[in-house]
Parts: structure tokens; sequence; C-alpha cells
């Protein structure tokens, strides 16, 4: 079991395909999945990303899966290109070329662009999702560590493909504060709504993220335990924040298709826009009059002082 | 609906030393000629198992022709089912080589790229579809207290996926030390009722890794399907 090279340390070597002869440096390590590690490479003058793997069947279908999305009027991943076998240390390992994807990860993201660009996020975010139902497939392992936000056209795209899973079947990869059997709301079948129930938690997580504390306890409770916990938290999140309203509708199966789910967010935030969110920043009267007589008080202190000459008005006599 | 393989399994968590009855080590190998593997689960404390618990977890499962990991209580759950479903594919695999011309110690890897995805699909399907025979060996015993809760929600979790499965399947648990007088039991409770059955065991005694494992043999030799015919139907051996 004593293995010679880690998948993680290969920074600054350089391989070449098996098969093809190609020759790829590996400059420095961009991420890490369940069945891989991923890698900036630079092959003649170009860099693409590289993922390397020891599981040869898990890789070729993760290869073979991308690349059928790729042709998608909108990609839900990067391009894929050769997939081929490399030695390490006189070890074989197995790895594909894909397009590199400059961008920011969703956690990054929403930081920079606010809460508010959650909605607007999970509405494109089905959108892929249901570009991939619609050829017979379900994600299953959604979480923000498989989202990125592509620098160039400022859209979500999905980076690993190891958990994509054939409708009807057992959801491969999950993790658990995203997965369905997880807070006892279903099976962890492969369905629609298994993708949806994530892409609602990855949405309310990014409102309000559950603290380490918390889900260390929740590992050890039951499901029923879990489930209570869960209506508990949405309740305290619909106060900040309508969307809340609709995702704890996902959770709890209101919504089986991506159609309806994205219906909802739209009618949701439609309503929104009349009504005004609350612990946002918003003027009403009050404040305006406020700024209005802050003002006129300003105002009548600096001509008083340049009516009675520079010193006279603080100087007492 | 094709014909499914059968496939079986051992799946043993424990956190220490074995210290009564047969070595582990040998019971595994026996398991391992008999087709069956075995893997172990080491659950760590704050990081660390003792270098002698260390040694019987690896050996356990070289032994039993197995996978090891060691991992923490909180990540318990994830490990078995990464080791459940790998096992199966490992399986799969071995009995589908022939049939891809190649001998069973070939795996995939010796195919040119292009033709693996297809052999891939084909075992993904394989798995799914199989009849999966998984006998737990958990270790109760004293030190295992603490992470109990991480345990029935691991066991929780487990019977979920395989229920999610589109093949049947079969679960059995032996669980050590046996809080009746015996050493070793065998837990007789529908998978559903699994879970909540462990929380509830107060086991007091030694570490009788050894004489589970031939349990869980045992039981799994008994009344095994050998097969399962295109109606579904299942063939007993003997």
């Amino acid at each position: 079991m004593g293995r010679a090279f880690m998948l993680d340390k290969l920074a600054g070597r350089t391989i070449i395909g098996r098969w093809k002869r190609r020759t790829y440096q590996l400059v420095r390590m961009l991420g890490q999945g369940e069945n891989g590690v991923v890698y900036l490479t630079a092959c003649d003058d170009a860099y693409f990303a590289l993922k390397i793997s020891r599981d040869a069947a898990a890789l070729s279908l993760e290869w073979e899966r991308m690349r059928e999305f790729s042709h998608a009027l909108v990609a839900p991943c990067p391009k894929v290109y050769e997939l081929d076998d490399a030695e390490l240390d006189g070890q074989c390992a197995h790895f594909f070329v894909m397009e590199y994807v400059e961008g920011r990860n969703l956690r990054q993201y929403v930081s920079h662009q606010g809460v508010e660009a959650v909605p607007d996020l999970l509405l494109q975010l089905a959108n892929l999702l249901h570009s991939l139902h619609e050829r017979g497939f379900v994600y299953g392992d959604l979480k923000p560590e498989n989202v990125l936000m592509h620098k160039a056209t400022g859209k979500p795209i999905l980076i690993d493909f190891g958990g994509v899973t054939p409708l009807g079947t057992v959801v491969k990869e999950f993790t658990e504060i995203y997965d369905r059997a997880f807070w006892g709301w279903g099976m962890r079948k492969a369905d629609e709504h298994y993708d949806l129930f994530s892409l609602a938690m990855m949405g309310a997580f990014l409102y309000r993220p559950m603290n380490s504390r918390t889900r260390e306890k929740l590992m050890q409770s039951s499901p029923d335990v879990r489930k209570t916990a869960l209506s508990r938290y949405f309740q305290q999140l619909h106060e900040r924040s309508g969307v809340g309203r609709t995702l704890y509708f996902t959770v709890c199966g209101k919504f089986q298709r991506v159609e309806e789910f994205s219906e909802a967010l739209k009618n949701q935030r439609k309503q929104t826009a009349f009504t005004k969110p609350k612990g946002a920043i918003s003027w009403d009267v009050t404040d305006w009059g406020l700024l209005f007589s802050i003002l006129v008080f300003t105002s009548a202190i600096i001509s008083i002082w340049f009516l009675g000459g520079h010193q006279s008005l603080f100087v007492i006599q | 609906m094709r014909g499914g393989e059968v496939m079986q399994q051992i799946l043993l968590i424990t956190d220490g030393c074995s210290n009564e009855g047969a070595d582990p080590v040998k019971v595994a190998l026996l398991a391992a000629r008999q087709g069956i593997p075995v893997n172990v689960i080491g659950v760590l404390d704050d990081g660390v198992l003792g270098e002698k618990g260390e040694r019987e977890v690896i050996g356990i499962a070289v032994a039993g022709n197995g996978m090891y990991r060691f991992t923490k209580a909180s990540e318990l759950s994830k490990t078995v089912q990464l080791m459940t479903q790998h096992t199966m594919e490992i399986s799969i695999q071995r009995t589908m080589a022939s049939r891809w011309g190649m001998n069973e110690f070939q795996t995939v890897d010796s195919l040119p790229p292009e033709l693996r995805p297809s052999v891939a699909r084909e075992m993904e399907h394989a798995v799914e579809y199989a009849f999966l025979e998984v006998c737990l060996v958990i270790d109760l015993s004293g030190s295992m207290n603490p992470k109990r809760s991480y345990v029935v929600e691991a066991v929780r979790d487990l019977v979920h996926t395989l229920s999610s499965r589109t093949g049947e399947y079969r679960l059995d648990t032996i669980v050590f030390p046996d809080a009746g007088g015996g050493i070793v039991k065998h837990l007789k409770v529908p998978a559903i009722r699994l879970a909540d059955a462990i929380g509830k065991i107060d086991p007091q005694g030694n570490t009788p890794t050894g004489p589970a494992l031939a349990l869980a043999i045992q039981t799994l030799k008994s009344g095994v399907p050998k097969d399962i015919r295109q109606d579904g139907s299942r063939v007993y051996a003997g």
C-alpha cells in the first residue's frame, strides 16, 4: 500500500503522456477532488488544467462525461482535451487535460458582490443543472468548492464531474451538509430534486453559514434531530431574507423540478423589488429629515463663524 | 434486468488492539482465501491510534486482501461509504476482467485510454445492480464509547446508501464484546432499526477482534445466495 509519490506533491514536476507523447509542466496545484488532484499546467506555451488520479476507471468516466457536456450551448463545465497516462517514479498515474478557467470561487464572489447576488447565481446554476438532467444525469456533489465564477463571462461553471451520476442510481459522491439523506429529507438516489436540494442548501449557507460546532454536533445526531434543526435554521434565515422561504420549500420537496424552482425564485424576486428588504441600507422620510437638519445646522454655524469674525464666536469675552 | 453479480465484503471498525481469542490477522487471511475481502477502518482519538493498534489495522487489511484507512470519528460515515463503494468496484473489475480480454490481475489501466470509458460505464452499471452482502464488524469496547454516536450515524447512513442502490443487499452486523456474556454477537435486527440497536448496546469486556471476524465469515458463508436468477429469485448453496 506504500506509494512512492503523493498526488498532491507534484508541483514543479514534468510529466509525459504515455500515449500522446505530449509534455506537461505542472505549475501549481489548483484543487483537490474526491478522485484526483488538479494542477495548472503548461504545454506548448499555453496554460491548461490537468487532473491526475490513480483510479483509471473513474477518471475516464469523468473525462467522457465532461466531453459530452462541453459541446452544449452553455457549457456547464470546462472543455476537455486528451486522456493519457504518465509514469511517475516507476508507477503509473492517469490524467486528463482541460481548459484552464480563470475565476473566483463562490465564497470569494459572494463576499465581494454581496448576498444580493445570490438569487441570480442560483438561477444560473439551476440552468446548468437542468442541462445535465436533460441528458439523464444528476450532478450529485454540488457545493461551493465545485463551482467557479468564470472571470471572462462572469457566469458560474461546474468544475468537478467526478460525482456525476446517471438518473435513478445511487448518488456517487456527496458532502454531508448538502446531502438530502443527511438532513432526513429523502433517499440518496439521483433525481432532479437531489440536485435542487443541494442547490438550496448551498444558497442558504451563502446567506448564513453554519458554524462548525453546530455541524459537528449534527454529525452525531439522528436525521430526525437534523431535520428539526434545519427547519429552525431556515426560520431564522427567512427573517433576514425572503429567499429563505423559497429555499426551504425546495428543501421540503415542494419543488421537484428545476423549472418550478426557477419560477418560484423569479416570482419571489419580483415581489421583493417592491417591498424593501429588512436590514439593507434604505432611506425613509426620517433619514432624509435628519440629513436635512444636519446640513441646515452646519451651514448656520459656518455662516455665524464668517459673519462674526474668525475669533469672536469661540472666544468668551 | 441482468442477473447481478454477488459481492461480499467484511468491514471492520475498530480503534485498538485485540486482546482475546484468535489472532485477527490469521482470521483475515482465512477470509481472503474464501474470496471475502476484509477492509478495516481505524477510528482515531485526536489523530492517534498507537503503534500497536495501527500495526494490527494494517495487518488485518493486508492479510484480508482489503483496504485500510485511519479516520477521525467525525469522518467515519464518509469513510465507510467510500470503502464499501471502492471494494465493490474492485470486485467488479476482477470479475469483469475476463470479458475484456484481461486476466484478473490486469485492470482497466492496461487498455488504451479511449477504450476505458465504455468499460468504466459497464462497471458502474454492474456495481449499481450487483447483489451486495456486507458484514459489518464493530468494536464497541470501552475506548470506543466516546465515538459511539458517530458509529451509530455512520451505520444509519450506510443503510441509506445501500437502500438507495438499485441492486439488492444483505447487511449483517457483528458487535463485540457481547453485553450478554458471550464473546461476540450477531445483531439480528432489520436494517432500518440497526443503528438504534447499536446505540442501545452497553458492552463490557475485552476486545475479541479475531472471533468477531470468524463469526463474520461464518455468517457470510451460511445461507448465502450463490447467484441471482434472471427472474430475481436467489439460488442458495448447499
